[in-house]
């Protein structure tokens, strides 16, 4: 036992040696995790702020001013245009100058005096659906507080007609009250970081051992396959725990994005993703023979717990079919166990479900590389 | 290990890689203490069966013991009994000398005083000292096998082998090479070497000749020489020598010619007999012979000889 620690510590002495040689790469390692969330911070960011709108308001009231007041203070939308006419306002939809076209027919305040449901009309520009939608939702939202429909008429991606409630509705946004998606994007980053420095990086770690030969040298110590691959490991997690902490203070010291939940379980569950992506890492580099090789080969890993994490695009706005499939990509756990302590200080209560998933996937996956990889190196 | 008469005592290994028989039932038995040279071109399957021997790879078939370890089910008891060097250089190249001593003594469990008595010792037998901080990519090759050769003793294992140790090393640092092999041998290390140098098989106790994935000689160096070139050898210096060559092959007695630069290599049946006979038979025609002397066949010409009487088909 005390052999077996003292060989897997004389490893991770090594591999840091190693890594501390190789300049270059060292900085990339700890730099990349906080340049990927300022990107994707920035980027991604699926806020859409300063929506161009015209306004075409036929009721000229106090009430009708007071209701695009409020529009325009919520900070998702800017008067590009006030016209006298809805062709004049369609114009500048068509020409792309604005995007929303909102009218106020002539007996908005009247209706509103008299308790009834006022209705208004928006026309959103479809051609980028993703503005639409948000543009649209973003129309609601803010439309639901006063006793106003919002009417989209048959026109662009966003037709859709909402009836509301004549009562007033009072909508609360939980956990990201800015609806801000900085705040969602931070504790995906973590994850993305977390598996990138895993399976990638360890992978290539193990591969180079194979390029260079230096592996046959290992094979014939008394070294055992487990305590290699710990020892290879073990820095690689200490990198993806750093990087977890670089991402963090970065989140809240530039954006301002706070972790609402403990850290301890944050780190105690990151724990059981790890295990999984070391398995990944460990079959990459089964089946790899070059370093380049290796980090294809981990790209292409990664690409589709991405994509299929809910990382970027919400799960529930795939196809059905595709969300099923969902149901197997690591990541998509682990995202919802990070977001779930970051926004919503969730515990062991909300998070149990994934955790065992994620354990299962953990044992799953590094029994099978285990195998694979004691196979491979005799 | 100590009562051990067979330090390697293996019957019919094999290994097919799809389809290709790189090494072919090969029986091997080295005696304990000795320095065995496995010898043989390159692809005839010497590192293959190296490395079946250290367990790096599993053979196809074949059964017996290594280090008195079953090669099958005791392969990980001997990895501590075991040194190996790779016939690639397989320390780590951005680790300094000590970093790298460090790192296999730790592997290789050698710990507290012993581990600073054999890095020491390492260090003086490599001829290290003064060099530890230096990279190990540094290095020119001679030194870098002599480290190589330090990682892979640190604990004293009683089995040694070297897979092609100096190829593409200067004449000098092959020479020193083999004396650390002769230091090793007399602390009573068995030392398993493979090597197409024939100068170097010389060097060893026994050899095995491998070709094509088969064992077809086994012996000392003094052995192979005279079991398998069982007719004498003359050095002849004639001028000029291209006529020499070509009359001489007409001669009577004379059963084969090679041209050794300025000289010739003539095996003939009758040795004393040849050495009157074929000055005569050069001057009847113009040709003078300066020199006549009997060698001792090479190693060489011993490998030649076993390959052609062995009948194996090269691949």
């Amino acid at each position: 036992m005390t052999a077996s620690l003292s060989r897997i510590t004389h490893v991770v002495w090594k591999e840091f040696i190693q890594l501390s040689r190789d300049r270059r790469m060292f900085g990339l390692v700890l730099l990349m995790p906080v340049i990927e969330l300022i990107i994707f911070g920035y980027v991604v960011a699926t806020d859409i702020t300063n929506i161009a709108l015209a306004v075409c308001d036929y009721d000229r009231s106090a009430s009708s001013r007071n209701y695009v007041d409020h529009l325009v203070h919520s900070g998702y939308f800017r008067i590009a245009a006030q016209c006298h006419h809805i062709t004049e306002a369609n114009r500048l939809l068509d020409r792309g100058v604005v995007k929303v076209v909102l009218t106020i027919p002539p007996d908005f305040s009247e209706k509103l005096r008299r308790g009834k449901t006022a209705e208004i009309s928006a026309l959103v520009d479809g051609s980028n659906s993703n503005i639409a939608m948000i543009a649209s939702a973003y129309l609601e939202q803010i439309t639901l507080t006063r006793a106003v429909q919002v009417r989209f008429p048959d026109r662009g991606a966003g037709d859709r007609i909402v009836v509301h409630p004549r009562v007033e509705v009072e909508p609360r946004v939980w956990f990201n009250p800015e609806l801000r998606s900085v705040r969602y994007m931070v504790p995906a980053i973590l994850c993305v970081v977390l598996m990138e420095s895993l399976v990638v990086l360890t992978a290539i770690a193990i591969v180079r051992e194979k390029e260079r030969g230096t592996i046959e040298q290992i094979i014939v110590t008394p070294i055992r396959a487990g305590e290699f691959v710990l020892g290879k490991a073990i820095p690689f997690i200490v990198i993806g725990y750093i990087n977890m902490g670089a991402v963090m203070l970065a989140g809240r010291y530039w954006f301002g994005v706070e972790m609402a939940g403990s850290m301890s379980l944050l780190l105690s569950l990151s724990l059981l993703f790890i295990m999984t992506c070391l398995g990944m890492g460990l079959l990459v580099s089964t089946v790899s023979n070059t370093q380049q090789q290796a980090s294809m080969l981990g790209q292409f890993l990664l690409l589709p717990n991405l994509f299929f994490s809910g990382f970027i695009f919400p799960i529930s706005s795939m196809p059905e079919v595709i969300q099923r499939l969902t149901v197997i990509v690591p990541l998509k756990y682990y995202i919802t166990i990070v977001r779930g302590i970051f926004l919503k200080n969730a515990g062991w209560a909300e998070l149990w479900d994934e955790s065992l998933v994620l354990l299962a996937f953990g044992v799953v996956i590094l029994t099978a590389a285990s195998f694979v990889f004691r196979k491979e190196v005799r | 290990m100590t009562d051990l008469e067979f330090a390697v005592d293996v019957r019919g290994l094999t290994r097919v890689f799809d389809h290709f028989v790189a090494v072919d039932h090969i029986d091997l038995r080295v005696r304990r203490g000795l320095v065995f040279g496995f010898l043989g071109p390159n692809g005839a399957g010497k590192s293959t069966t190296i490395r079946m021997l250290c367990g790096i790879l599993r053979p196809t078939a074949g059964s017996g013991t290594v280090g008195g370890f079953d090669l099958w089910r005791e392969s990980e008891a001997l990895k501590s009994r075991l040194g190996y060097m790779s016939q690639k250089f397989s320390l780590y190249e951005d680790l300094t000398v000590e970093e790298n001593l460090q790192f296999f003594a730790g592997v290789y469990n050698v710990h507290g005083s012993q581990r600073r008595r054999r890095i020491a010792w390492a260090l003086e037998m490599a001829g290290l000292v003064g060099r530890e901080h230096v990279l190990t990519r540094d290095l020119a090759a001679g030194w870098r096998q002599r480290l190589a050769l330090g990682c892979a003793v640190l604990h004293e294992p009683p089995l040694l082998f070297l897979d092609e140790p100096t190829s593409g090393v200067d004449p000098l640092s092959r020479r020193r090479f083999w004396e650390m092999i002769a230091e090793l041998s007399d602390r009573g290390v068995t030392v398993f070497v493979t090597t197409h140098y024939m100068d170097e098989a010389e060097h060893c106790d026994e050899l095995a000749l491998i070709y094509a994935g088969k064992v077809v000689a086994c012996g000392s160096p003094a052995q192979l020489k005279s079991e398998h070139v069982p007719h004498a050898l003359l050095e002849l210096t004639p001028s000029p020598l291209m006529p020499a060559y070509a009359a001489l092959k007409e001669a009577p007695g004379v059963l084969g010619v090679a041209i050794f630069g300025d000289r010739l290599h003539v095996t003939v049946a009758d040795a004393d007999q040849a050495k009157q006979d074929l000055p005569l038979f050069l001057g009847q025609r113009g040709i003078v012979v300066s020199k006549v002397d009997r060698i001792e066949p090479s190693l060489e010409d011993a490998f030649v000889a076993i390959i052609e009487q062995s009948g194996v088909q090269e691949r």
